[in-house]
């Protein structure tokens, strides 16, 4: 025969481990690990394009006699 | 009696019910606490960022100097080309190479800083370029807006000139070349452009 007086105490610590247990349950079902990182959307790059061009070569068209 | 007798059963009642939350909040904590459990599962997890990046591992053409053939209007100059028509500048044939280094697919923009009249002057210049498939790697300029292997007047404010640029490695190169047609009273001297491409992630 369990007497009310140790009842009550075993109440007492059925609900502390019951409230202990649950809240380590919650807190590690509720664990994320933050994975995301920046994205880039866009890039661009460059070419350059050269050229020299010299002044025209003046056709000499004056005929010597 | 009768009151007292069901009060005893009341508490013995409760007493049970506690001592068996007791004991699974118990294995519960020991579980949690050990490590131990009868089946246990974990996840990996990893996140691989999207990055859109290219760049021209080929980013020059230099057609070197020359001049427009007296008599003739203008002198053409075609960067996959060695020499000059109605001209007599040389060169090694020269492409820019536009490669896809990111990891994911890019809508590609193309534009230059100036138009053929700011580039070369005179009259009737022509400033061009030519989007190619590089090497074997077909399928590199997916659904293009421009004429492939054809001859396309540059843009100062940008042309859509492939809706997928891909990033696998066996069509992630593009070869663009260019066109410069010369006018003989084009303004003499060192003249230099520059092609921006922009990559915009799909």
């Amino acid at each position: 025969m369990i007497s009310k007086k140790v009842a009550v105490v075993l109440v007492i610590i059925a609900v502390i481990l019951a409230t202990i247990s649950l809240a380590y349950t919650l807190v590690n079902h509720n664990q994320k690990i933050s994975t995301e990182a920046p994205s880039s959307e866009s890039s661009s790059g460059s070419g350059k394009v050269g050229v020299i061009v010299n002044p025209p070569i003046v056709e000499d068209k004056t005929q010597t006699p | 009696m009768a009151k007292t007798k069901n009060d005893n059963n009341g508490w013995q009642i409760v007493a049970y019910v506690a001592i068996a939350v007791i004991i699974v909040s118990l294995l519960v904590l020991g579980m949690r606490l050990t490590g131990y459990a009868i089946e246990s599962t974990g996840i990996v997890r990893v996140n691989i960022s999207s990055t859109a990046a290219i760049n021209f591992t080929s980013n020059l053409i230099n057609f070197g100097n020359g001049t427009v053939n007296p008599g003739k209007p203008s002198a053409t100059l075609e960067s996959n080309a060695t020499a000059a028509v109605d001209g007599d500048w040389t060169w090694t044939a020269q492409h820019f190479i536009l490669e896809n280094v990111g990891n994911t697919n890019v809508a590609l923009n193309l534009k230059t800083n100036q138009d053929a009249t700011g580039f070369l002057g005179g009259t009737s210049p022509a400033y061009q370029y030519s989007v190619n498939d590089y090497n074997t790697e077909t399928g590199s300029c997916g659904t293009p807006l421009v004429t492939l292997e054809g001859w396309n007047t540059v843009s100062t404010i940008g042309t859509d000139i492939c809706t997928s640029f891909p990033f696998t490695d066996a069509n992630d190169q593009i070869q663009i070349d260019v066109r410069l047609v010369i006018p003989s009273d084009a303004s003499p001297g060192e003249l230099s452009d520059t092609f921006t491409a922009t990559g915009t992630a799909i």
